[in-house]
């Protein structure tokens, strides 16, 4: 494949397995704490990979809530994804990690079922409940194990836990050495409340703004993603959120196949105007038809930017009314990226 | 914020079917010349849009010109090749923050852009090449120059999309990437760009 080739679309199933969690983080994007208790049945859970796999999904993503807390049908719906040759993903806190053999245990048979890649939730709001010391022991299992491993840490302006703090742990230096520490992928993602009307303090430039709305791509996981929720309801996104969005609400897992929900997603135009241009440069270009539509500053993390697309009813009136003008970019766009094939000439 | 109206969720027929008659009109190529000339007379024309000559209209037009140039892909697969040779700590960086931290090096940014402009010189003029030299960073978005495309390719892109954590090394030309960077060019730096035709 060449590089400036057609791009295939991406197609994600994130299962989120169960609500219930170890921890309790202020603005958790999933609603999830120990007391929730919500439960996807591992038949339906096992139902949804065998379609995914026929529909030409990528990836199975396995998620929470706390996955762990899933128990031994975690391991077998990881077996189960691989044996079609699915990429599979566990996100977790890592809060079994506690002593190196407990996180050897845990990955090695991760990683047995077939396990490719986990990823690691960590930052001042996790580690209220899981210490640094279980993300890092449960890091060097998997990095023993040949995973792919990715340290997603919370990020607002005034923290305690950064990347710097992982790479200066004792703990960290002692276990991992130099080449070790380039496997592991550290992302510092903005962390968000809910509420669209509220807003953290971010370290500078990291809020959009006119300035650095260039760097603002389309989103690349609406109607790419397919999200069931432990109680069923399917989601056309993995965003943080979606449970306070209707429209972003796709049906329940009784209602229609995996190709079915995501079709649901695909027919909405607002949907593919998000996967296209993102929520941000949406409320960028609601400003321009209604100045008092206030954005620039207010957001870092694109899902509370799509939270206010969604819930500000001036940003959906100028939507609705003008949305039209935008069809044909938008299908141009999804054209260019996905189908064009450029006739070239024979040299002469 | 008001209360909220009914549910926004923009799927009746008035976009499915344009979204399948577009496609369907888009396999032709004599269709598709149409279009990216003219985009808002063929969304009047065909779909019943009024479409003003947006600037998102614009990118894509010049998305696919330059999608269609040979000499560009040429470019752009040369251009990929020289940093994946001669940027080991880009192009063999494990993650992203390491890419980061190359980046800042100005030793590195200025070796990127002096390979830049060279793997640049048989698109554009000697002149314009000679101007690019001297040009090492900045929001070369304003630089009104024929060679707008190509530079904000390295420095928009490269520099500061890959530095942002935004664009993935491995994919630094890549149609998403041509996409982003056209969507933040003027109309009359649009205007400017020019491709081989080949």
């Amino acid at each position: 494949m060449e590089i400036l080739d057609p791009i295939p679309e991406a197609r994600v199933l994130s299962l989120l397995l169960t609500l219930q969690c170890t921890a309790e983080c202020m603005h958790c994007g999933t609603n999830s704490s120990p007391r929730v208790k919500s439960r996807l049945t591992e038949a339906t859970a096992a139902r949804l990979i065998d379609e995914a796999a026929q529909a030409d999904y990528h990836v199975i993503a396995f998620t929470g809530g706390e996955p762990l807390l899933y128990g031994q049908s975690l391991f077998d719906l990881v077996r189960r994804a691989a044996r079609y040759g699915l990429a599979t993903r566990v996100v977790s806190n890592a809060y079994w990690a506690r002593t190196d053999d407990s996180a050897a245990r845990i990955v090695g048979a991760l990683a047995a079922a077939g396990l490719k890649e986990i990823n690691f939730s960590t930052g001042d709001q996790h580690a209220r409940f899981v210490p640094m010391s279980n993300v890092i022991r449960a890091a060097r299992a998997s990095l023993d194990h040949k995973l792919k491993v990715a340290v997603m840490i919370e990020t607002v302006k005034e923290r305690s836990i950064t990347r710097e703090t992982f790479l200066n742990d004792p703990l960290f230096v002692e276990v991992f050495d130099g080449a070790e520490r380039e496997m592991i992928y550290f992302c510092e993602s903005p962390w968000m409340p809910l509420n669209p009307n509220q807003y953290l303090d971010y370290p500078d430039n990291m809020a959009v703004t006119a300035d650095n709305i260039e760097q603002c791509t389309g989103c690349d996981s609406v109607i790419n993603t397919t999200t069931v929720l432990a109680d069923g309801r399917v989601m056309a996104c993995c965003g943080l959120g979606t449970q306070q969005i209707p429209e972003l609400q796709l049906g329940n897992v009784d209602d229609g196949s995996v190709t079915e929900m995501r079709s649901r997603a695909e027919n909405d135009f607002l949907k593919r105007w998000i996967r296209c241009e993102g929520p941000e440069r949406i409320l960028q270009w609601a400003a321009t038809k209604d100045t008092a539509i206030a954005w620039e500053g207010l957001y870092a993390h694109r899902c509370q930017a799509c939270v206010r697309l969604y819930s500000d009813e001036a940003v959906r009136s100028v939507i609705r009314e003008h949305y039209e003008e935008k069809i044909v970019d938008v299908l141009a766009a999804e054209w260019l990226t996905h189908t064009y094939q450029p006739v070239q000439p024979v040299e002469a | 914020m008001a209360s909220k109206s009914t549910s926004l969720v923009l799927s009746g027929p008035e976009f499915t079917t344009r979204a399948v008659n577009f496609a369907h009109l888009m396999a032709a190529p004599t269709f598709q010349k149409q279009f990216f000339a003219d985009p808002s007379a063929v969304a009047a024309r065909e779909f019943g849009l009024k479409v003003t000559a947006s600037a998102a209209s614009r990118s894509n037009a010049m998305v696919f010109a330059l999608l269609g140039d040979k000499q560009f892909n040429n470019w752009a697969k040369d251009f990929q090749t020289e940093i994946d040779t001669s940027f080991q700590s880009i192009a063999g960086a494990a993650n992203l923050s390491d890419v980061q931290k190359a980046l800042k090096s100005k030793q590195t940014r200025d070796q990127l852009v002096a390979k830049f402009n060279s793997s640049v010189a048989q698109h554009l003029s000697a002149e314009t090449t000679a101007k690019l030299s001297a040009i090492n960073k900045g929001p070369l978005v304003s630089e009104g120059d024929v060679a707008i495309i190509l530079l904000t390719f390295v420095v928009v892109v490269v520099v500061v999309a890959v530095a942002a954590g935004v664009a993935n090394p491995a994919e630094i030309v890549s149609r998403q990437q041509v996409q982003l960077v056209a969507r933040q060019i003027t109309a009359a730096q649009a205007a400017k760009v020019r491709t081989s035709g080949r």
